[in-house]
């Protein structure tokens, strides 16, 4: 063979070659965190730092792809029945623990019993049983079995196409019980799981360090060590990026212009788009917003361009609907209510409040945060030039959750970021009348022709005529306006250019969550 | 305690000063409307070309991210650090001459458990307490700030008209005063306060700056004034995010909250240095 | 001296106590529901529930305050609501952080305090005394967290001599901005008590005799007059210490200072109950017992004080 067909050879060989043949392995991912995390029991956390951690700790029985579909993970295969309504999932074998015990379908039906008198028992409602066990009426979830020590089935009470992303989700992640039990609280800040990375130490408020886990399944991760650090300040963040200690971090606020326009930095900027939309939500149930034309008519006056323009730096995208783009059913051919002042003058005369008159006092209220102080101080001065006056109110997010919840407020914001990335977690739980106030739809929205189009969708397997009708129920919500659309968010972040194969996952905005899972990573160097 | 002995001259010097620099302040906050020249409240049209724009031309101090002139958000700003500031304190002095009087010249039990409170409130450091104090309401706000301000900052003019009700008490003429039957309340106005009067003067004073620090400091911690008041606390932590690329927005709402602080001491120190030299910071 | 301690020590039991009941009080009548907001934004009124008869706030409120106070005594401050571990292992580990930045703001305090007001007295009247004092004054007009802000524009993001903030590895340079905003009001303060105390010594009889004798002014101001000048300072720097720990919490938010001051904000805005009731009393007690050792400190220096 000549040296040129040797070259050739090895040439298509390397082309050949899985990416990961490239990867090297070793080395430490250096990560912040905003706050400490509350806590690492997956059954515990409710809040994406959490998760963040959570994640790399323990597997599910599924996980969700890049394109956000339903991969097996701890679940070799699984299978549906022909109703639609019992999941049959198969475990992989020799699963190990971190502390070494092998892994049993008893440990999974334990691990969702546990998590579902947790802080997210929603994750395990649609089970068969599951909110008589919630509630505490029953001793077990009867819907889940467990036929041998190999096979979970778990029976819903309806038929719920969306089911396999939930098993994805870190509610339903798996724990060893008996250590668990054993450990009892300190099983938050002492994680056994059977993820990639294995749990370390963690200082609060200043470090969570884990390590590679060499007795995963799907072998050790290329990583050798990661290591979060609790770092409050956004600016600290940043300086210690740029001072090479962190792979990774979020853009500080005011700087992403700067950054885009930086010949070095830029190359390390990256935007993607987080199944997120960011509004004013109304009280529809009262005056003076129970009235639709109103509601078009606040639509009309506030301009969503200048919020992403100047209070976002040009980094998210203005929002016409409901439903992010990425989200399976999103329709760019949605209007919405853009900006358009004349519009909003017309439609408040047409409400009965010509320039402004007749209103009643209007609060809007929001959590505190700057971000949205400085939404909220924007809407108030847009809103001043139609002659309309309304007040600010802050509250601290405990009290704000409640008022809102209780449908205290006139006008609220809220965010929601997609647990699983299916319509049905914005439309039915953001939009349908069943999940009023604290279930999610704090706008108390009722529209029956809504509710029918959800609950038909709900019922059907995934497909286009399942996302035709989320279509259908969207148009039908926006046109009512019950909320003011302003923004989908988006991921920003710097990253080193040595980091390879980081991941970035559309279901979170939060600096940590951009990345999962970090198995996957490596770095060039 | 020792005696501050002041450089010579320095006692009118610091007076002076003091009043200057109150004394502009103070007629920053009431003509406001008149001296801004901007709307402090308005967000500009074409708000991306007016957003943190750097001192200079139509704004002498700059603009904020929403575009909102900095110099009249300042003199806006003096309103409610100089309000909060001698309001609250006025409150609470009055607050703590009844309570100093009812314990001084009254004495006895209602003394004792006067004193005891004071005892209780003085063994709280009054910034971890203000902010304590803060979780317990559901939303910040400037009306809250007032009320903990007042309910912390009556106790050190309680314990000093104490004590001039108890050493005033001692005294011979007031005794002869009493024998003749003359009443608590011409006791109180002809004698007391006016004997009060300096330690009380330079007590409040310190009070003051006491009281803007505090407010500021609240705000600044986002427990304190809610847009749209103007608080130069709140524009400092606005100030901070974007300390790196446009520092004005944090260094003028400073300089004025120092400046005004600086004044009211040195004002403190001239009074102190003319009435009372036994007090000290 | 040793009835007197006691005595002192007895008069403290009244004040905790008052304080105990003022912060279970302030706590008490807190609004909104600090157990729903642990909650996250999908909350089950059934799990709140549980939570609250776990927490006891479904009790009446005495019977709160007496279980409050029965754990309290045991040295069990509680569970954050928030972090779900107990009030006092957080506190601990934020303890240190504070203690450190304070105990650096203080030595800063006392060594260019004490130097610049001494310069001060024995230069009276010129150039330097204006400037120390000018700048003292400064000092104490100084709002903290602006000065943190200054600092940091200057020395950290303009110079890069610092880091901007954050704790780091636990090295000095990570401290030295910290230390200087927190210890700028002390500065101010020692500087002007050292200056005014050594010139009323020097103002004294036997100072005036001993330099009568002929002994050379630097053996009269070292042996003599700063001995008794530094009395007062004393003072100053106890209570100042305890000034400092209570300052920390707008330095420790400028500076992401992971201490007691910083938890304490946290904990506010999270409205996490246990851990704000668990900070002020520990505040208040360190404030306390700071003054009650300054107290004693001065008896036995001075036994005419201890009445």
């Amino acid at each position: 063979m000549s040296p040129r067909a040797i070259v050739l050879l090895l040439s298509v060989l390397c082309l050949l070659a899985d990416p990961g043949w490239a990867a090297r392995r070793g080395g430490t991912y250096r990560l912040a965190l905003v706050t400490d995390p509350p806590t690492l029991d997956p059954a515990q956390a409710t809040d994406t730092t959490s998760s963040a951690i959570i994640r790399q700790l323990f597997d599910g029985l599924l996980e969700l792809d890049e394109r956000m579909q339903p991969v097996p993970s701890l679940a070799a295969r699984w299978g549906v029945s022909q109703d639609q309504r019992v999941y049959t999932f198969h475990l992989r074998p020799g699963v190990r623990f971190h502390h070494g015990r092998e892994l049993t379908a008893r440990d999974v039906k334990a691990s969702f019993e546990r998590a579902a008198r947790g802080k997210r028992p929603w994750v395990f409602e649609k089970i068969q049983g599951a909110p008589a066990f919630i509630r505490g009426q029953a001793q077990a979830i009867r819907g889940i079995r467990v036929p041998d020590a190999r096979t979970v089935e778990i029976t819903l009470e309806r038929p719920f196409a969306p089911f396999p992303m939930l098993m994805a989700y870190d509610a339903a992640f798996v724990v060893p019980v008996e250590e668990a039990e054993r450990l009892g609280p300190a099983f938050a800040s002492r994680p056994v799981g059977t993820g990639p990375f294995r749990f370390v130490a963690w200082r609060h408020d200043d470090q969570v360090a884990l390590e590679a886990f060499p007795g995963h399944f799907r072998g050790a991760p290329f990583l050798e060590r990661v290591v979060y650090r609790i770092i409050p300040e956004e600016t600290t963040r940043f300086a210690e990026y740029l001072a090479g200690n962190l792979e990774h971090v979020d853009v500080p606020t005011g700087h992403f212009r700067a950054l885009r326009a930086d010949p070095a930095l830029s190359r390390e900027l990256h935007v993607w788009p987080t199944l997120g939309t960011y509004a004013l939500r109304f009280t529809v149930t009262r005056p003076p917003f129970d009235n639709p034309t109103l509601r078009r008519a606040f639509n009309h006056a506030i301009d969503k361009e200048a919020i992403a323009r100047v209070i976002l730096e040009e980094s998210v995208v203005v929002a016409r609907g409901v439903l992010p783009p990425g989200m399976p059913g999103h329709d760019p051919a949605l209007v919405g209510h853009p900006y358009d002042p004349e519009q909003a003058r017309r439609l408040l005369a047409e409400a009965g409040h010509p320039g402004g008159r007749g209103l009643p006092p209007i609060t809007l209220h929001y959590n505190v945060n700057p971000l949205h102080r400085r939404i909220a101080e924007l809407v108030q001065a847009q809103l001043r030039e139609l002659g309309v006056t309304i007040q600010l109110a802050s509250l601290d997010w405990a009290a704000y959750i409640k008022l809102v919840d209780d449908g205290g407020t006139q006008w609220h914001r809220m965010g929601w970021i997609a647990d699983y990335p299916d319509p049905e977690n914005f439309l039915t739980v953001l939009f349908h009348s069943r999940n009023h106030g604290a279930a999610g739809n704090t706008s108390r929205y009722a529209n029956p022709a809504v509710d029918r189009l959800l609950d038909e969708a709900d019922r059907l397997p995934l497909g286009p005529g399942r996302l035709a009708k989320y279509r259908e129920a969207e148009r039908l919500i926006v046109a009512d306006a019950p909320w003011v659309f302003l923004y989908h968010y988006t991921s920003r972040l710097l990253q080193k250019p040595y980091v390879r194969d980081l991941e970035r996952s559309p279901l979170s905005g939060a600096p940590e969550m951009h990345v999962a899972p970090l198995r996957k990573v490596w770095l060039d160097r | 305690m020792a005696r501050l002995i002041p450089v010579s001259g320095a006692r009118s010097r610091s007076l002076l000063v003091g009043a200057v620099l109150v004394g502009a302040f103070g007629a920053a906050a009431l003509l406001a409307p008149a001296l801004a020249p901007h709307d402090p409240y308005a967000v500009p049209h074409g708000l991306e070309a007016a957003s943190l724009r750097p001192p200079g031309g139509t704004y002498p101090l700059g603009t904020d991210l929403l575009g909102r002139d900095l110099l009249s958000r300042i003199l806006y700003g003096a309103r409610v650090s100089l309000g909060i500031g001698i309001g609250a304190e006025i409150l609470a002095a009055t607050l703590g001459v009844l309570v100093g009087l009812a314990a001084g010249f009254y004495g006895g039990r209602l003394d004792a458990l006067l004193m005891r409170l004071t005892d209780v409130v003085m063994a709280f450091p009054s910034l971890v307490l203000a902010i304590g104090l803060m979780a317990v309401f559901q939303a910040p706000g400037l009306d809250k700030v007032f009320l903990v301000l007042v309910l912390l900052g009556w106790t050190t003019i309680a314990r000093v008209v104490r004590a001039e009700a108890l050493a005033l008490k001692q005294r011979e003429y007031v005794l002869a005063a009493r024998a003749l039957g003359l009443g608590d309340a011409p006791l109180i106005w002809r004698h007391l306060l006016p004997n009060a009067v300096g330690p009380l003067l330079v007590a409040a004073t310190l009070g003051v700056a006491g009281n803007i620090v505090a407010e500021a400091g609240l705000s600044f911690l986002g427990l304190g004034a809610q847009p749209p008041t103007i608080s130069w606390g709140a524009m400092l932590a606005e100030g901070q995010t974007f300390l790196a690329i446009s520092p004005w927005v944090a260094i003028f709402p400073g300089l004025a909250l120092m400046l005004t602080v600086l004044g009211i001491n040195l004002l403190g120190d001239g009074l102190r240095d003319r009435f009372d030299p036994r007090l000290r910071i | 001296m040793l009835g007197y301690v006691a005595r002192r020590l007895l008069a403290l039991v009244p004040v905790l106590f008052g304080v105990s009941l003022l912060v279970f009080i302030l706590t008490a009548i807190a609004l909104g529901d600090p157990v729903r907001a642990a909650m996250g934004q999908r909350g089950d009124p059934e799990v709140i529930a549980e939570i609250r008869r776990e927490y006891g706030l479904d009790e009446p409120i005495w019977v709160q305050y007496g279980l409050w106070m029965g754990r309290l005594l045991r040295g069990d401050l509680g569970r954050s609501y928030h972090q779900q571990r107990p009030v006092t292992e957080i506190v601990a580990e934020r303890f240190p952080a504070t203690l450190r930045l304070a105990l650096a703001a203080m030595a800063f305090a006392v060594v260019l305090g004490l130097a610049a007001g001494l310069a001060a007295a024995v230069w009276r009247g010129t150039a330097l005394d204006a400037l120390v004092m000018a700048g003292a004054l400064l000092g104490i007009s100084t709002p903290v967290f602006w000065l943190g802000l200054m600092l940091i524009l200057v020395f950290a993001a303009g110079l890069g001599w610092f880091p901007v903030s954050g704790y780091g590895d636990g090295g000095w340079r990570h401290l030295v901005l910290p230390a200087l905003t927190l210890g700028a009001l002390q500065t101010g303060v020692i500087a002007r008590m050292a200056r005014a105390s050594l010139l009323e010594v020097i103002g004294q009889e036997y100072i005036r005799t001993a330099r009568a004798k002929g002994l050379a002014e630097a053996r009269v101001l070292g042996k003599h007059a700063l001995r008794n000048a530094l009395l007062p300072v004393v003072t100053v720097v106890g209570i100042g210490l305890a000034d400092l720990l209570v300052g920390a919490p707008l330095t420790e938010t400028v500076f992401a200072w992971p201490g007691l001051g910083r938890m304490l904000v946290a904990a506010v805005g999270q409205r996490d109950l246990p851990v704000v009731m668990g900070a002020v009393l520990l505040f208040a007690v360190i404030y306390v017992v700071g003054n009650l050792l300054v107290d004693l400190a001065y008896g036995a220096i001075d036994p005419r004080l201890r009445r």
